[in-house]
């Protein structure tokens, strides 16, 4: 810390440099003053020791935990017991499906329905703005008073029953389709794609301003069909956008806790409420084992992350 | 001139606490010289309790315990908080989960984190204090010594054991509880829960009405417990030490019992809730006509806030429900260990216990035993809405709950046996 509040007292000197203009700085060091590397990584020391010291601090933590390591029952020997006992554990292999379903679908149906969305938007001429504004809304509302908002809304006893049974379409709360704590996940879908539509829409919104009409009145001068004007103008302006808040939101929904623990079911559970379940155990002998399970959720979110990166960067590479 | 001034504030500090102290020393060693004439042993404690007033005077206890209820916070700051102030000590309610508060201490003892700890005070009870005792996390040898000690009954196993789990002066008795059936009496009757078996042919008549939550939650492990005792014959084998032979012997009947009766349960059985509050509001909005509960009184509140209909009613079974006591405890690693026991014995005097059990206030059952108190009559005379059994009366039969290994095995048992089958 004492090298970050330096980095801060530092450019006081540097400040008649930058005074004079960059041209000046650029060409001679005035004395005293930092080299530009050393510069950079001091200024950079703050953010760097959240990301490195916190995360991969505490990734290193969880990790030798789950090897047995500072147990504070159990022989204290270092073993990949945690592992095993954590993929023969019903709960987890039951989770893997689970998750991996309610990360895709609400994903992938949130990325296409964005962009439509979001081209709908761009083509319309009257109230533009008051749509933009609608659907920007609920992107600064919490993911829990939206939760609470879906249990509201699609309970058994919820908004939606009580409107099916005023129109006579059931006569129990027990009669209307189950969506909170259903078998498929749905709830917990409509909840992240409630929430991730506007996310990437509005990152999409912005790539199709910067500049793509101008390209699409060429390409129609010279002929290209609105498919092709999609094909070869839109989609390579808004496919960068698209995959990477897609892969913020797959990476979120992958790891994230309260929503499926709120608006899903004790078992099968997502694996992160798995992980939570197991550190929550009274048992400690369980603790090694939820640190392997939050552990994999983030090799595998890691690994995804990684391939998802490397065909978006093929597929909008090709294109460019 | 401004450091000069610093200095001398520092000096006046120094010099009003060192008073202070020796204030407090010599109210401390005033009672210790009478006492050599009566009994030396009840002199002591008193001295040894002024002691623990003049550490605590000025401490702040950061006290975490479970904060879903609104009237139990209100309690607790409009009234715990008032009395701990007349001891100097400025009590602090933080809302965690207990086995969160128990992780949270682990990691502290993790980080070699020994006397500056950030709990000071855990209302806990069963799996939370045996995990913390299986981790040497409790500061012990105080409960007993407490002035209000004296109205509470240290003989009774109910006591002496928190689920099982010998107390062993770690921990100070807070409240008593004990499990009844809450139903609407629109849509059944007291017959219907005299016995298990009357409730089993109840649900079978009245599908998708009745269910409890997955355990581990407190009040579903409970449930499936009280069922387990049922399906086993009685408990009278489950007492004591855990025993694997027993366990395989009859967990099968247990299961078997349990899931024949899944397809009449909320869903089919298909799930459970995942908490005694989503129970709750099933049975708010009518989805559920039944269920049984820790909390008897709390029921009493939410048909006097209009949340529960007027037809709550409850009862238990003939051959009873099960009861339990809960506890304060307090970490080894707090730096305000006596502000934390002065709070401690505030709970226990009879004017907290007698507030605490009017059901207007509260309805939390007392853990001291109101007969030993002055307030006996003031107790005797509270009202109990229409709804709420009468304590005496849930009380009747009681059956005991069982120690933590047991409860695991059950809980684990559950989870593999009936909610993942």
């Amino acid at each position: 810390m004492s090298f970050s509040s330096k980095s801060v007292a530092e450019p006081a000197p540097s400040g008649a440099g930058s005074a004079l203009g960059p041209a000046i700085r650029r060409s001679a060091r005035l004395p005293g003053e930092w080299p530009d590397g050393l510069k950079i990584l001091a200024l950079l020391s703050p953010a760097l020791f959240l990301i490195v010291g916190l995360f991969l601090g505490g990734f290193a933590f969880g990790f030798l935990q789950s090897l047995g390591f500072l147990a504070l029952v159990g022989d204290g020997g270092l073993s990949l017991d945690a592992y095993r006992r954590m993929l023969e554990d019903p709960a987890v292999r039951a989770s893997l499906p689970l998750t991996f379903r309610i990360s895709v679908i609400s994903t992938v149906l949130s990325a296409i329905l964005a962009v439509a969305s979001a081209l709908l938007i761009r083509n319309t001429k009257r109230g533009q703005k008051f749509l933009v504004w609608v659907f920007q809304l609920n992107i600064p509302i919490p993911h829990i008073v939206g939760a609470v908002a879906m249990l509201l809304l699609l309970q058994q006893s919820g908004f939606f029953s009580r409107f099916a049974y005023a129109l006579g379409l059931v006569s129990s709360p027990a009669e209307f389709v189950p969506l909170i704590a259903d078998e498929f996940g749905v709830g917990i879908i409509v909840h992240y794609m409630w929430k991730e539509i506007p996310f990437i829409g509005v990152v999409v919104l912005a790539a199709l301003q910067s500049g793509v009409s101008d390209y699409e009145e060429v390409a129609r001068t010279l002929g290209a069909s609105s498919w092709k004007r999609f094909r070869y103008i839109i989609v390579p302006f808004v496919a960068p956008s698209v995959f990477s808040t897609s892969i913020i939101a797959f990476a979120f929904t992958f790891g994230s806790y309260e929503i499926p623990f709120l608006l899903g079911r004790p078992f099968p559970a997502a694996i992160p409420v798995v992980a939570i379940q197991s550190y929550n155990d009274s048992d400690l002998l369980s603790r090694p084992e939820a640190m392997a399970t939050s552990v994999l959720i983030t090799v595998f979110i890691s690994v995804l992350v990684y391939l998802y990166m490397r065909v978006s960067d093929r597929y909008t590479g090709g294109v460019r | 001139m401004l450091r000069k001034r610093k200095n001398l504030a520092v000096i006046a500090g120094l010099s009003a606490s060192l008073l202070a102290l020796g204030a407090c020393a010599a109210e401390a060693e005033a009672p210790e010289a009478e006492s050599t004439e009566d009994s030396p042993s009840v002199e002591s404690t008193a001295s040894a309790w002024d002691n623990v007033l003049a550490e605590a005077d000025g401490q702040t206890v950061d006290w975490f315990m479970w904060g879903g209820d609104d009237r139990l916070n209100a309690y607790i700051n409009e009234y715990v908080v008032v009395e701990a102030a007349k001891y100097g000590v400025t009590l602090n309610q933080v809302k965690a989960d207990a086995s969160d508060v128990v992780n949270k201490v682990l990691g502290e003892k993790q980080a070699g984190n020994l006397d500056d700890g950030s709990v000071d005070l855990v209302w806990v009870n069963g799996e939370n204090f045996a995990t913390g005792k299986q981790a040497d996390l409790w500061f012990c040898g105080w409960a007993q010594s407490l002035p209000n000690a004296e109205f509470v009954d240290w003989e009774s196993d109910s006591i002496r054991f928190d689920f099982g789990t010998p107390v062993d002066d770690c921990e100070a008795p807070w409240n008593q509880a004990m499990s009844v059936i809450t139903y609407n009496s629109a849509q059944a009757s007291a017959e219907d829960f005299a016995t298990v078996d009357a409730m089993v042919k109840w649900m079978s008549e009245n599908p998708g009405q009745f269910t409890y939550p997955a355990p581990p939650d407190f009040t579903g492990s409970m449930q499936v417990r009280r069922l387990f005792y049922h399906a086993v014959g009685g408990y009278d084998r489950l007492l004591g030490e855990f025993d694997q032979a027993t366990y395989d012997e009859l967990a099968p009947q247990a299961w078997e019992f349990l899931n024949g009766i899944e397809a009449n349960l909320w869903r089919g059985g298909a799930t459970y809730p995942q908490a005694q509050d989503e129970v709750e509001q099933l049975f708010a909005s009518g989805e559920v006509s039944a269920y049984s509960s820790y909390n008897a009184g709390r029921a009493g509140l939410l048909v006097a806030d209009g949340v529960f209909p007027e037809t709550t009613s409850q009862t238990t079974f003939e051959d009873g429900m099960i009861g339990n006591t809960n506890y304060v405890a307090i970490p080894f690693n707090s730096p305000d260990t006596a502000g934390a026991q002065v709070v401690a014995n505030i709970l226990q005097s009879p004017e907290a216990q007698l507030r605490k059990a009017d059901p207007s206030v509260l309805g939390y059952y007392p853990a001291i035993d109101m007969s030993r108190t002055e307030l006996s009559a003031e107790y005797e005379a509270l009202p109990v809405p229409a709804s709420v059994l009468p304590f005496t009366q849930q009380k009747k039969n009681a059956n005991p709950e069982l120690t933590a290994a047991w409860l695991e095995a059950i809980e684990k048992g559950w989870i593999a046996n009936v909610l993942q089958q």
